[in-house]
């Protein structure tokens, strides 16, 4: 078969993907919290860095 | 037959379930999550009569399917056998497949160069992705054969959502008390912490 393909798919969110995996909201909050305990470090990061770009973007457009 | 609703972005994973495999099980589900896919086991799929009909089933609903030769030799266990499934699995997507071509596309992974030519020389002339049984070659082989034109992660990326993954492990499987990753109640567990890490890196 083919060696690659290209996905057009949207990518779903986290949430996206708990209601399409019938996955109540309680169990997402859990799990979130699990991942938040362990990944502390990774996740404030990640979204400081997201921040930046999106602080960066708007002096960006305004300028 | 009955018309199945393809899912667009799903993956049949057919993959050994046992404790040898697990950081490559991991790095699979890591990465195709990563990827934005949605990656579907025959893990709840309970044994007997209907087992077959509904792995069937699973893989006529998915757009896409992989299968890991990488394990299929002998077990410790006496009579030593070989590990069937996977080619079994393999066969019947290859048969849906070609009756369906708009339906489903299959990849063949392995850890060595040539040795599904040599297992089953049917294969000649397919190009397998070779991930070198490294979580790096895992993510390598699935950027390679799963293309993102928009918000494309990185191999770089999708390790360090893998790492992370990886941290989660004790505290999901104490959370839902499964003994094994391999076991059906910790999967979507599995999937939605990698989401979560991912929308981090991607949409936070």
């Amino acid at each position: 078969m083919g060696r690659s393909v290209i996905i057009t798919t949207p990518i779903p969110t986290v949430d996206e993907m708990a209601k399409r995996l019938r996955i109540g909201k309680k169990r997402l909050a859990t799990i979130r919290e699990i991942v938040h305990k362990n990944s502390a470090k990774f996740l404030d990061r990640n979204n400081s860095a997201s921040s930046r770009r999106k602080v960066e973007a708007r002096e960006k457009a305004a300028s | 037959m009955k018309k199945l609703q393809v899912e667009p972005d799903s993956v049949f994973l057919n993959i050994p379930y046992d404790k040898k495999f697990t950081k490559t099980y991991l790095a699979y589900l890591s990465g195709l999550v990563s990827l934005g896919l949605n990656p579907k086991a025959t893990l709840a799929i309970p044994g007997g009569v209907t087992r077959l009909d509904r792995i069937f089933a699973l893989i006529r609903s998915c757009r896409y399917s992989l299968h890991d030769l990488s394990r299929v030799e002998l077990d410790r266990t006496h009579p030593p056998t070989p590990r069937f499934n996977m080619p079994l699995e393999l066969g019947i997507t290859v048969a849906w497949a070609k009756l369906n071509p708009m339906e489903h596309t299959w990849f063949v992974f392995e850890s060595q160069e040539r040795r599904a030519q040599k297992s089953i020389s049917d294969l000649n002339g397919t190009d397998c992705n070779i991930h070198g049984g490294t979580e790096e070659g895992v993510m390598r082989e699935l950027c390679n054969a799963f293309v993102r034109r928009k918000r494309r992660v990185t191999v770089p990326e999708m390790l360090e959502i893998h790492r992370e993954l990886k941290k989660q492990v004790p505290g999901l499987m104490r959370r839902s008390g499964a003994a094994s990753v391999f076991e059906p109640r910790i999967f979507d567990d599995l999937l939605l912490a990698v989401g979560e890490l991912r929308d981090a890196m991607l949409f936070a």
